[in-house]
């Protein structure tokens, strides 16, 4: 019972019990956390990615005030494993919290991988 | 006795299996079940084509509809598309009209009737969405039921196109009917079609669209009945249950492999008061967490936004057809016979009050932009439910909120009174996939097979000229696999003696599709109004200064002769004039992006420059590539320099999440964008 990938960059060692990331296989924090918890966390201003067409109200750029990006860095590799727009000041997601239980519980005795 | 009935709207999962059904199953044979469910598929199938080729309204003739064979009970056995929901939501009403029709004396179920319902509070999903339930009988027997749904332009709310922007409850959005009968004796009732056309602005349409859900219900009798004949009563009845059954424990089996945990994720709509009633720019949040467990799916509505004064709220019986439906039929189980069954794991728990489930008295006409918001909460959870399962490779990104739904009307070019629907809407974005880019203009995800057909077919048809209809620049989501783009495009009122225009779209502040796996999101929608331009001259005189696209036209000002007055908002656009030489011009949402944008193929990069897809500013800011915009050949080296030294920077000005935190937290957005949110930040 080896690594599980659960996402495009994120691994889970089953046996550590540990998110890892899969491009470095830096150590995130455990697989019962939220992994955002294992990452470096930036706040980049919209306007950075959407570049505004145009000044004023809409400027098909998300408005700063209403809509920030938050950025999750691998601190290894500094790959972004996962960003959410959010409103100024809104909670970070908790967006997997697997049953590591059962997880590995179903790969017991199986070989390394994820998925096809 | 008939009135509202609650305990109906609950009933959105099969109904047992009676006795009968029971042992009709038992006679089937495995390979005549799989030619049974293939015939069944393609009877829905034809039943499409004749609603969209004898529909009247643009929505029908694009593909905005449904067709599905139903059990004698009222469970959805063999559905297509069109759209998920439109096939899928007659079960209600069907439950509705055999618990109280049935037996009522003055009403009843006999061989040749039809009934009609529209009414979300009775099953429907919002007025336009006009449904036509055909019984079929054999020996007297009631043994299925013919469903059909197409959004038709007009139903009589305060405002054109069945979605009403200024409604504020159910008594501003028109004609609403319960499940009534429509037909006798396979002739439709003409004192009933004459009530329907009292109500609305463009009666043709909506007696052209009675007709095309009457034949297209008529000929799934037709096919049904031609299967009795030959395999007999029992083979038909077992094989519509079976349908149901075969589906709901494939798909069980399915998700009982991947892996159990919850997966949440919040979505965002910047919603728009209209001018009349304050035109106040607000923010809601639907928050979906999806509970998995062995073969059972729960998904749970806590924090979503309180209910709200105009039209965005939906009701819970919606959120199967629309969004379990389209990801159980299109993503999870695409490969099995779409039937109720697929769904028959999901159980949907939403808090009384909020958005998602609404008092009787609220307006629900715009539910669907609350319902494709809710889709695009789920398929980021679907993604993270996927990576680690058989069926990875159907992953996708974010499909892009509310792609815009614009409505115009007025006098036609031969003088006739008229409602038009912009088909526009079916050419969204479609979302970055696993392993590669979204399709451009894709389509409109819930209508999986519509079309937003040719700009002459709409002049000629809906009266409407267009400036430009292209593929936008960089209005999707950058990754390692960018989404797909939407299309945008700019309406020109030319020689038509009246017209009026509005459109349904929202979040001019906000992303429009979030992006998955580090992905970046979708930019938000926007409209352009100009007055007084002279720009059909121009395209007369073929002037070169004619705007192409959505940002010359938005940025080129000095191109437009004559007064060219400009109104930028969001997509968001109240009812008013087009007149003359006006021109209304936004655009769709592109698809959400999949991974992390340094690790897209440089190359692929510039030849989205080259096409003009990506913008230099987005090759050269987002991706990081370094390439020389004479000779367009891209510097290999500086380019893996530049991207190394992007990732340092990242490690170097990110914080760890608690120091991270303790900043963040602090901050709010403006007072006034939490007007109708709900208390900040959980809308507990």
């Amino acid at each position: 019972m080896t690594k599980r990938q659960i996402t495009e960059y994120l691994d889970i060692d089953l046996e550590k019990e540990l998110w890892c990331c899969n491009r470095c296989g830096n150590e995130l924090i455990s697989a019962r956390e939220n992994y955002k918890k294992g990452c470096l966390v930036y706040e980049r201003d919209p306007r950075t990615v959407h570049n505004p067409v145009i000044e004023g109200e809409f400027t098909r750029s998300p408005d700063p005030d209403w809509c920030m990006i938050i950025e999750f860095y691998c601190p290894g590799c500094g790959t972004m494993v996962e960003n959410e727009y959010l409103p100024p000041g809104h909670p970070i997601t908790h967006d997997i919290e697997l049953d590591i239980d059962r997880l590995k519980e179903k790969y017991r005795g199986a070989g390394e991988g994820g998925g096809e | 006795m008939g009135g509202r009935d609650f305990d109906i709207l609950e009933r959105i999962k099969t109904e047992p299996a009676t006795g009968d059904e029971q042992r009709c199953m038992e006679l089937l044979n495995p390979a005549d079940f799989e030619i049974f469910s293939h015939q069944m598929q393609m009877i829905a199938l034809e039943a499409n084509e004749v609603l969209i080729k004898t529909a009247g309204t643009p929505a029908g003739l694009a593909g905005d509809i449904g067709s599905c064979v139903y059990s004698a009970q009222g469970d959805p056995a063999a559905a297509a598309v069109g759209i998920w929901a439109h096939a899928f939501a007659g079960q209600l009403p069907i439950k509705y009209i055999l618990k109280h029709w049935k037996d009522e004396p003055s009403v009843g179920i006999r061989d040749g009737d039809a009934f009609f319902c529209n009414e979300a509070l009775y099953g429907g999903i919002h007025p336009p969405d006009c449904a036509t339930f055909l019984p079929i009988f054999h020996g007297g027997e009631l043994i299925a039921w013919a469903e059909a749904m197409a959004h038709t332009t007009d139903t009589g709310a305060v405002e054109m196109g069945g979605i009403s922007l200024s409604a504020s409850s159910r008594y501003e959005e028109g004609m609403k009917f319960p499940p009534i009968k429509i037909a006798e004796d396979f002739l439709l009732k003409e004192d009933i079609i004459t009530l329907m056309e009292n109500f609305v602005r463009d009666p043709r349409v909506i007696t052209l669209d009675n007709k095309a859900r009457m034949a297209a219900c008529m000929r799934i009798r037709q096919r049904v009945l031609e299967v009795v004949e030959k395999k007999g009563r029992d083979f038909v009845v077992g094989g519509l249950r079976k349908m149901i059954s075969e589906g709901s424990k494939v798909a069980k089996e399915r998700l009982s492999r991947m892996n159990d945990g919850i997966y949440r994720q919040p979505v965002f709509l910047n919603g728009e008061e209209v001018e009349s009633r304050g035109g106040k720019q607000a923010l809601l949040r639907i928050m979906v967490a999806i509970h998995k467990e062995g073969d059972h799916v729960t998904v749970k509505f806590d924090g979503t936004s309180p209910e709200q004064p105009y039209s965005l709220n939906a009701y819970p019986h919606i959120i199967h057809p629309y969004g379990t439906g389209y990801v159980c039929c299109s993503h999870l189980f695409p490969d099995l016979p779409p039937s109720i069954g697929l769904m028959e794991a999901f159980d949907v728990e939403i808090p009384e009050g909020c958005l998602m489930n609404p008092s009787e008295e609220a307006a629900v006409g715009a539910s669907p932009v609350s319902l494709f918001l809710t889709a695009q909460a789920i398929f980021p959870c679907l993604a993270k439910i996927l990576f680690d399962s058989e069926i990875r490779s159907n992953i996708v990104s974010t499909y892009p909120y509310m792609t815009l739904y614009v409505v115009w009307g007025g006098i036609d070019r031969r003088g006739n009174y008229f409602v038009g629907l912009g088909p526009d809407i079916n050419a969204g974005g479609f979302p970055a996939r696993w392993d590669k880019d979204g399709v451009n203009t894709g389509g409109f995800f819930v209508a999986t097979r519509s079309d937003c057909e040719d700009v002459e077919g709409i002049d000629v048809i809906s009266s409407m000229s267009y400036l430009f209809r292209r593929q936008g620049q960089d209005n999707f989501g950058h990754g390692k696999y960018r989404g797909g783009a939407g299309m945008e495009f700019g309406y020109l009122a030319h020689k038509l003696p009246m017209i009026v225009i509005m459109s349904v779209g929202g979040c001019g502040k906000f992303v429009s599709a979030p992006g998955i796996f580090g992905g970046y999101g979708a930019p938000p929608l926007i409209g352009i109004k100009v007055e007084g331009t002279n720009l059909a001259e121009m395209l007369a005189a073929g002037d070169e200064n004619v705007p192409t696209s959505f940002n010359e036209l938005l940025t080129r000002r000095d191109m437009i002769e004559g007064e060219g007055r400009y109104t930028i908002g969001s997509a968001m656009c109240e009812l008013g004039p087009l007149n003359e030489g006006d021109v209304f011009a936004t655009f769709q949402g592109g698809g959400g992006g999949y991974g992390d944008v340094l690790e897209r193929d440089p190359e692929a990069v510039l030849e989205d420059v080259k096409s003009g897809m990506v913008s230099h500013w987005a090759a050269g800011n987002v991706y990081k590539v370094a390439y020389d915009p004479t000779t367009m050949v891209i510097d290999v080296q500086k380019t893996a320099e530049v991207r190394d030294g992007e990732r340092e920077e990242r490690k170097r000005r990110g914080l760890s999440y608690e120091e991270f935190e303790e900043g963040w937290l602090e901050k709010k957005p403006p007072p006034e964008a939490l007007e109708h949110y709900g208390s900040w930040p959980d809308c507990m």
